[in-house]
């Protein structure tokens, strides 16, 4: 009992600089990207029915161009993507009470949504170090671990500030809350070149298998989607040609067809140069992105589904 | 369940407790609560492979029986063969079934003959060759007559999963270990108290210095070795040996430590292997659970080993044994070979085996050692024997020593906390632990955990999970 006093007794001044760096102590981080969820989450909620709500991940934050998918629907967009790390759960969550009869959700997953739906990682971190409302989004067994991490990079952080590790705090000139246009699209990188010159990072392509926990979290929103008297599509995100593996996306369609769903279009429609992508292989820029929008409008318009005003 | 995560800061104080203050007054129920502990521990992982572990563990524990009520040398052979296969079998199949049918292809692709063999596509089960190598080692020490067999099946079940050493060692003796679950266990501050000092350490050398040097290592071995400068080469072996130590010797502290809360003694894992004057001497402190292991079950059988050429046959042998212990792959055995060539030297002048510690003057063969064990650590770490002869090849041809370089390399933190690490284990060296000995006074005491607790806490990376490299073995 003395030890378990004693451990105690110097854990308690540990505990209190967390405390003490979460409240007084700087963000976990200098980029505020994931900010722009506040704005996102604000749009789905003000917005009346009917709408179109994009999820799916970064592909879609940095590769649609929603006032064109607006025009095409003649519905108002919000675009509620940003990380594809926060994972399909976290995003299936957020459009919980959102929807209303006549609203199109369309989900262009990236690979990781169906490998790994229910991630818990840095990104959940990041995201409720800003914004601790989203800690309904999170599970609650979740929550605990998501919490310490965060007091942990709070000291970190204040280590950093100290250290002189940090000092440049101007915002980051692409991954910044404020680089979004009202529909929730990133629009700071669009004019970038390419990242590093002429390379892209590849794709690290996951096992094509789908986990079985993606199907539950899938069936909860197509729930939730027929019960607001909505309509869901899933599609394909935007890859860049040199991470772009037809087995992997023929594997895809053939799991989401033996679950009873279906997936809009052609993965090779959304195939585009690397050079249309800005850093990584699925965040394209201004050219790729109106390329890309044009395409899911096309194949959005040729299903039955969904109406278009042109 | 990874011992720097956040499930096992909530697991270990559960556990803890609930040994101690519900399960305390009974042997067995402390055991069978140990048991469910340690399967809760490695089903976190994979649940999966629960059950493998609970049939290898028990077809162990029904050998041992047998051989115990068997007196004719013939069955008993049988039995204690039987026990090989099996262990021996599993582990073939999980990690060496690959490497023997590609190797087999290989050959009749260059007899001319178009093969077509069965691959298998499964994952290894974590901590596999650790805890087959602690379940045989029982049977054989009974075959050997050096231990009885229980009738315990909890107590024996929970020899093989306790949880601190399950997935990375240290492999315990039956002889060891299982006695420790037989008999009453009492709390013992001052052994829980070590035992808390070990983890921190062990937390130190995987947060703060393997983890610090993973980067550039992975960074260096992934290059074009051909235009990369020799002395990049170099530290990106040099910070390997220490990633590796770091991550490995700390698993091991916070294994032994935290078993020690339990009040079960495991033994030496490590003992400041980098201090070593020769290479037997390195093999006597680097990885000691493992090394006796082979010493005494694979080593000593092989018999001869009273001539020199006997010893070298023996040496070559166990090392490329040791090497396929390590994983599938011929950079393992090169690495083993590598090893047990440099016992030549050793064999040739038939000198003595040191058992004192080192002191300062003994410098010039620590470092001549520690060089040659950084060497071999490259074809540990490369993914083929190609590309190992390759860094070797552009490390040595491309060394020019510019001062910019080398100062590029020295002065960084990674290497301030190296030589940190160096300098607390120089002190310590005549020790089981780096901070076994400590400041008598209570704040020197907690100044110095307080220091390492906010280095370890800076440095821990949320980004990522950082398995240990040896949960691969």
């Amino acid at each position: 009992m003395r030890l378990l006093l004693r451990a105690c007794l110097f854990a308690l001044p540990w505990l209190l600089l967390m405390v003490a760096a979460y409240v007084w102590g700087p963000h976990i981080s200098t980029i505020d990207y994931l900010g722009g969820i506040r704005a996102k989450q604000e749009r789905l909620t003000a917005l009346g029915s009917p709408k179109v709500v994009l999820i799916g991940g970064s592909n879609v934050t940095f590769g649609m161009d929603s006032p064109l998918l607006q025009e095409a629907l003649c519905r108002p967009v919000v675009n509620m993507t940003i990380h594809a790390s926060l994972g399909f759960r976290f995003m299936v969550e957020q459009l919980e009470g959102g929807l209303g009869r006549g609203d199109l959700v369309i989900a262009p997953l990236e690979f990781s949504c169906y490998h790994d739906p229910s991630p818990i990682n840095d990104t959940h971190m990041l995201a409720l170090d800003r914004q601790p409302e989203l800690t309904g989004f999170v599970p609650w067994y979740s929550r605990p671990r998501v919490f310490a991490g965060i007091l942990v990079m709070r000291v970190q952080a204040v280590w950093k500030v100290w250290s002189g590790a940090w000092k440049d705090d101007s915002p980051h000139e692409v991954f910044r809350a404020d680089g979004f246009n009202e529909q929730g699209d990133l629009i700071s990188h669009l004019e970038m070149p390419v990242r590093p010159p002429d390379r892209i990072a590849e794709l690290k392509y996951h096992s094509p298998t789908i986990d079985p926990s993606f199907w539950p979290v899938l069936e909860r929103l197509q729930r939730n989607v027929e019960q607001s008297g909505a309509e869901l599509i899933i599609a394909w995100p935007s890859v860049a040609e040199s991470s772009f593996r037809p087995t992997a996306s023929d594997s895809v369609r053939t799991a989401l067809a033996e679950h009873g769903f279906t997936i809009l279009g052609n993965a090779q429609n959304y195939v585009q140069a690397d050079t249309a992508f800005y850093d990584t292989h699925y965040h394209l820029r201004a050219t790729g992105r109106r390329i890309r929008t044009e395409r899911l409008v096309k194949d959005l318009c040729s299903n039955e589904k969904v109406s278009c005003c042109r | 369940m990874l011992f720097p995560s956040f499930a096992f800061l909530v697991f270990l104080p559960l556990v803890f407790l609930a040994y101690w203050y519900l399960f305390g007054r009974d042997l067995r129920l402390q055991n069978a609560f140990l048991l469910v502990a340690s399967y809760f521990f490695y089903g976190w992982w994979d649940w999966r492979f629960l059950g493998l572990l609970f049939a290898s563990s028990m077809g162990d524990m029904i050998i041992g029986l047998a051989l115990e009520g068997t007196r004719t040398p013939r069955a008993r052979r049988a039995w204690v063969a039987l026990s090989l296969v099996i262990n021996i079998g599993v582990l073939a199949t999980f990690k060496y079934f690959n490497f023997f049918v590609d190797g087999l292809s290989d050959l009749m692709l260059l007899m001319g003959m178009q093969p077509d063999l069965p691959t298998l596509r499964i994952l290894l089960p974590v901590g596999i060759s650790f805890y087959t190598f602690q379940s045989l080692s029982y049977t054989i020490d009974i075959y050997r007559g050096q231990i009885k067999a229980t009738r315990d099946p909890i107590a024996f079940l929970a020899f093989v999963s306790f949880f601190p050493q399950l997935v990375a060692g240290p492999i315990e003796r039956a002889s060891n270990l299982l006695p420790q679950f037989l008999r009453p266990r009492t709390f013992d501050p001052v052994a829980a108290r070590d035992g808390l000092r070990q983890m921190l350490w062990g937390f130190f050398k995987k947060i703060v210095i393997a983890d610090s040097c993973a980067p550039w290592v992975n960074e260096i071995f992934a290059g074009d070795v051909s235009s990369t400068p020799g002395i990049t080469l170099f530290f990106g072996a040099f910070f390997f040996a220490f990633q590796i130590y770091g991550d490995f010797s700390g698993y091991s502290d916070i294994a032994i430590g935290c078993s020690r809360l339990f009040g079960i003694g495991l033994s030496q894992n490590f003992a400041y292997p980098y201090f070593s004057r020769s290479i037997s001497e390195f093999w006597r402190r680097w990885h000691i659970s493992l090394s006796t292991w082979f010493r005494d079950y694979v080593y000593m059988p092989l018999g001869g080993w009273r001539t020199k050429w006997g010893r070298l046959k023996n040496i070559l042998i166990t090392f490329s044994i040791s090497g396929l212990w390590h994983g599938a792959n011929w950079t393992f055995i090169g690495w083993g070979l590598m090893h047990g060539g440099y016992y030549v030297p050793e064999i040739l002048r038939d000198g003595k085996a040191r058992r004192d510690h080192a002191q300062l003057r003994d410098l010039p063969a620590i470092l001549l050692t520690f060089l040659l064990v950084v060497l071999a650590w490259v074809l540990f770490r490369s993914q083929s024997l190609s590309t190992a002869g390759a860094y070797l090849f552009y490390m040595v041809r491309h060394i020019g020593m510019s001062p910019g370089a080398l100062l590029l390399w020295v002065w960084r933190p990674e290497m301030a906390w190296v030589l940190f690490l160096l300098v607390v284990e120089w002190r310590a060296r005549r020790t089981q632990h780096a901070l076994a000995v400590m400041p008598a006074a209570t704040w020197q005491r907690w100044s110095i955990y307080s220091f390492l607790v906010l280095v370890t806490l800076i440095h821990l990376d949320m980004s990522t999970s950082h398995d240990f490299i040896y949960f691969q073995f």
